[in-house]
C-alpha cells in the first residue's frame, strides 16, 4: 500500500483512506479527504515535513504523519 | 450574571470568525482603528482582543476578535476559546451575531468553519476576502449567488484598501436573523451536543461522516458560485519557494535576514535610546533642583524616575524587534522557517513553532514566553517556555558591552572585525547553544503527555499590511512595558529602599568615616561625595545582603560589590551598570560607559592585590549573566503560561544553578 511520503515531489495521488483516526479527521477538516487529490509539493530540506497542496492551500505535516496517508 | 437592564444597554456584541490567514484580524483593526483593547479570556491566558465602533446608523457595536482556526472541533486552548463563546450562550463574551470572514481564493475550506458556525443559528454575515488575489489566480465568485446559497449577507471586503468597508457596516446594522438550515443537523441544540463531545473518541466515526457530508455540501455550493478560467500567471509563492526552501539558499536567506534583522534593531534602536537615557537623566536632575531635599524626592529621583527609564530605554530595541518579526510573520515568510527548522527543533524536544519564541526572545523574554502559545504539543510548548529565557535579550547587551571592554583588548582580527565584537557575537550563540542543549536535556524528563498534530499552513506570500505590523509591535510592547515594566517598577522601588537604607545608624557611621577619611587624604569634594555615597551603599541593607552573598559567590570571582549588584540585577539586568556605578564611587559624575570601564579597570581586591575584575573574573560574570534567571518579570509570565508554580520556580533555580556552575568553571579555567 503506497502512501504519501512515497510520492516524489510534484507528484499527484487520490487519498484512499487515512490510517490514524485523530489525524484523519483534522486532515479531512482541512479539505484532504478520501477520493481528492494530494499533491505533494515539496519536502523540507531535511526531509522532514513535508508540504502537500490541497485544493488552494498548502499543508505541512510531519513524515510519520504523511505515512499514515494511503494512496493511490 | 447579566440583568436584563444591562443586556438593553450594553452594544451588541458581534464576533469575528475564520481560518488564519484570510485577513481576519486587519479586518477588526480597520473596523475598530485604536480603539480597541486587548486583554485575556477568564481563567486562560489566550489573547482577547476587543474593540468599538459605530454603525452608519449611531448604533455602537462591539466586536470581538476571536483566535482563528480551521474548525470548531477544538484542540488546542486558543479553539476551545472560540467554541466556548461561540456554544455557550450563557458566556459572557457570547454574541449576539458573527462576521465569518472567509478567503476567496480557498473558498472551500473557508466555508467548512462558516457552515459550522451557521449551523449554531447565529445571526451572521459573511465578509469575502482576497477576492483580488483570487482573481489574479483565475477565481471568479459571485457574491450574490453566494448570499442566496447561504441565506446571509456576503460582502466582499479587502482590509487592506478599505474597500467593502461601508458595506459590511451597512449590513450589520440591518436586523439579522438566524440563518436558514440548510446543512446537517435540523436544530442547534443537536450540534452543539455532539460539538461538546467531539474529544471523546466514541464520536470520532461520527464527526468523520459529518466532514465528508458537509464537503460534499461544500463542493456543491463552491461550484455554483465560483468559476474558474485559466490563468497563465506562474504564481509568485511557487516561484519564491525554490529559492527560500532550497536546502542551500533556504538557509543561506534566513541567516541573511537573521543577521539584517539584528543589524537593524541595533543601528535604528541607538538613536532613541539615547534620547531616552538623556531626558530620563533631566527629568531627574530638573526634579532634584525643584524639590526640596528630602525622602520623596530622592523615592522620585533616585527610585522612580530611573525605574521608569530602565522601563523605557529598553522599547526601542523591542519595539524594532518585533515590528522587523511581524513584518516576516505577515509576508508568510516566518512560516517557511518553521517548515524549514522544524526537524532540527524536534532533536531538541522543540518544534518549528519554537523559532518564533526563542527568536522574539533576543528581545525580551517576556512576549517571547507568550508567543510560545501557537505551539499544540504541551511538551514542545513547555520546553520552549523553559528555554527561551537563555537567548540573549536586549537587557544584558548593555552589561555584556561593559565587561568584554574589561575582559577584551580592544584588537581587531584579520584586520577588519573587533574582537570585542566578536566576544560579543559569541555570547548571542551561547545563549543559543545553552537553550538548545538544555531542552535537548529536559527532553529525556518531561513525558510527551498525549498526542498532538504538527499542521501548518504556508500561506501564500504577500506584501505586508503596515496597519497590522504596527499593531502587532505595538500590542507586544505594550506588553513589555505593562507585564514586564510592572514587576521592573516595583522592584526598582523595593531595591532602591534597600540601597537608601540601612540598619540603626549604620549609614550615617559609615559616611561620616568615609568623609574624615577622604577629607584628610585631601580629596575633591567631588571625591569625597562619591566615597560618602559607597560607604553609605556598603552600609545599606542592600550591602549587608551583598555581604552575605559574598561566601556564595566568592568561588566564581565575584565580591560583595559584586553581590550587590546581582541583587539590584533581579529588577532589570542592565540595573548591573547604574550599581557598579554608584558602588565604584562614581557618583554624580557618572557621564558614560567608559568611565565605568576605567574605574573598574582600576580596583583592586584589598586583599590579594590583583585587579578585581581581571578579565577572568570579567569572563565568569558575563556567563553568569547570560545563564542565570536574574529576571522577576520572566518569572511572573512563565507561571502564568505554565499555569504551574513548580515550573517556574524550577526554572528560577535550573538556570541558576547552571550559571553558577558554569561561571566557577570558567572562572577557574581562566583564573
Amino acid at each position: 500500500m503506497r502512501t504519501l511520503v512515497d510520492l516524489k515531489p510534484g507528484e499527484t495521488a487520490t487519498v484512499q483512506h487515512i490510517a490514524d483516526d485523530e489525524l484523519g479527521l483534522k486532515l479531512m477538516e482541512m479539505g484532504c479527504l478520501p477520493g481528492c487529490q494530494i499533491r505533494l509539493n515539496k519536502v523540507a530540506p531535511l526531509g522532514c515535513p513535508v508540504c502537500l497542496q490541497i485544493d488552494r492551500s498548502m499543508l505541512t505535516i510531519r513524515r510519520d504523519a504523511a505515512a499514515q496517508v494511503h494512496i493511490s | 450574571m447579566a440583568t436584563p437592564d444591562d443586556a438593553l444597554h450594553r452594544p451588541r456584541l458581534v464576533a469575528l470568525v475564520g481560518n488564519p490567514n484570510t485577513g481576519k484580524s486587519s479586518l477588526f483593526n480597520l473596523l475598530t482603528g485604536l480603539r480597541q483593547k486587548v486583554g485575556n479570556f477568564p481563567g486562560v491566558t489566550v489573547e482577547r482582543r476587543t474593540g468599538d465602533l459605530t454603525l452608519p446608523d449611531g448604533q455602537a457595536l462591539q466586536l470581538l476578535d476571536l483566535p482563528g482556526l480551521y474548525s470548531l472541533i477544538a484542540r488546542s486552548p486558543d479553539e476551545a476559546v472560540v467554541t466556548d463563546v461561540l456554544l455557550d450562550e450563557g458566556h459572557a463574551m457570547h454574541p449576539q451575531a458573527v462576521v465569518l470572514v472567509a478567503d476567496a481564493s480557498n473558498l472551500k475550506r473557508n466555508l467548512y468553519l462558516a457552515s459550522q458556525v451557521l449551523e449554531l443559528g447565529l445571526p451572521a454575515v459573511v465578509a469575502l476576502t482576497l477576492q483580488d488575489m483570487a482573481e489574479r489566480y483565475g477565481i471568479y465568485t459571485d457574491t450574490a449567488a453566494l448570499a442566496q446559497r447561504l441565506g446571509v449577507p456576503v460582502v466582499a471586503v479587502n482590509p487592506r484598501t478599505g474597500q467593502g468597508k461601508e458595506g459590511l457596516l451597512a449590513a450589520l446594522a440591518t436586523p439579522l436573523a438566524p440563518p436558514p438550515r440548510q446543512f446537517l443537523y435540523a436544530d442547534a441544540e443537536a450540534y452543539r451536543r455532539l460539538l461538546a463531545l467531539a474529544g471523546q473518541p466514541a464520536h470520532k466515526g461520527q464527526l468523520a461522516a459529518d466532514t465528508i457530508a458537509r464537503y460534499k455540501q461544500l463542493e456543491a455550493i463552491t461550484a455554483q458560485v465560483q468559476s474558474q478560467r485559466p490563468s497563465l500567471r506562474q504564481s509568485i509563492t511557487q516561484r519564491l519557494d525554490k529559492v527560500l526552501l532550497h536546502p542551500l539558499w533556504g538557509y543561506a536567506t534566513f541567516l541573511l535576514v537573521l543577521f539584517a534583522v539584528f543589524q537593524a534593531v541595533f543601528a535604528l534602536a541607538a538613536y532613541p535610546m539615547d534620547a531616552i537615557d538623556a531626558g530620563v537623566a533631566w527629568a531627574s536632575e530638573a526634579l532634584q533642583a525643584l524639590l526640596p531635599d528630602a525622602w520623596y524626592t530622592r523615592l522620585l529621583t533616585e527610585g522612580l524616575v530611573p525605574g521608569i527609564g530602565g522601563i523605557l530605554v529598553f522599547v526601542p530595541q523591542i519595539a524594532i524587534l518585533f515590528t522587523l518579526i511581524a513584518i516576516l510573520e505577515d509576508t508568510g515568510y516566518m512560516a517557511r522557517v518553521v517548515f524549514m527548522s522544524d526537524k532540527i527543533m524536534r532533536r531538541f524536544g522543540l518544534s518549528g513553532r519554537s523559532v518564533v519564541p526563542l527568536f522574539s526572545g533576543l528581545a525580551c523574554a517576556v512576549p517571547a514566553i507568550m508567543a510560545a502559545r501557537t505551539i499544540e504539543n504541551r511538551r514542545e510548548r513547555l520546553l520552549t517556555i523553559l528555554v527561551t529565557p537563555f537567548m540573549s535579550c536586549s537587557a544584558r547587551l548593555p552589561v555584556f558591552t561593559v565587561l568584554t571592554a574589561l575582559a577584551v583588548p580592544e584588537a581587531r582580527v584579520w584586520g577588519i572585525f573587533s574582537l570585542q565584537g566578536l566576544v560579543l557575537m559569541a555570547m548571542y550563540l551561547a545563549g543559543s547553544f545553552f537553550a538548545l542543549a538544555s531542552a535537548w536535556v529536559l527532553k529525556q524528563f518531561v513525558p510527551a503527555r498525549g498526542r498532538t498534530v504538527f499542521m501548518l499552513e504556508l500561506p501564500w506570500f504577500k506584501a505586508p499590511r503596515w496597519q497590522a505590523v504596527a499593531m502587532e509591535a505595538f500590542v507586544k510592547s505594550r506588553t513589555f512595558v505593562l507585564d514586564a515594566g510592572r514587576v521592573i517598577l516595583v522592584i526598582s522601588l523595593v531595591l532602591w529602599f534597600l540601597a537608601s537604607y540601612g540598619p540603626g545608624q549604620a549609614m550615617d557611621q559609615a559616611e561620616a568615616r568615609a568623609r574624615t577619611a577622604a577629607t584628610l587624604n585631601r580629596a575633591t569634594e567631588a571625591e569625597v561625595a562619591a566615597y560618602a555615597a559607597t560607604a553609605r551603599l556598603e552600609a545599606s541593607y542592600a550591602g549587608l545582603l551583598g555581604h552575605a552573598l559574598e561566601p556564595a559567590i566568592r568561588p566564581l570571582g565575584f565580591d560583595w560589590r559584586i553581590g550587590i549588584s546581582l541583587i539590584a540585577s533581579f529588577a532589570a539586568r542592565e540595573v548591573f551598570v547604574g550599581t557598579m556605578a554608584t558602588i565604584h564611587s562614581i557618583g554624580q559624575d557618572f557621564a558614560d560607559e567608559q568611565t565605568l570601564i576605567d574605574r573598574l579597570r582600576q580596583a583592586r581586591d584589598p586583599e590579594t592585590g590583583q585587579p578585581s575584575y581581571r578579565p577572568s573574573v570579567a569572563f565568569s560574570l558575563m556567563v553568569f549573566y547570560l545563564l542565570a534567571m536574574q529576571c522577576m518579570s520572566t518569572f511572573a509570565i512563565v507561571r502564568r503560561e505554565t499555569q504551574s508554580w513548580a515550573w517556574a520556580s524550577g526554572q528560577l533555580v535550573g538556570m541558576t544553578a547552571l550559571a553558577w556552575l558554569c561561571s566557577w568553571i570558567v572562572f577557574v579555567l581562566l583564573d
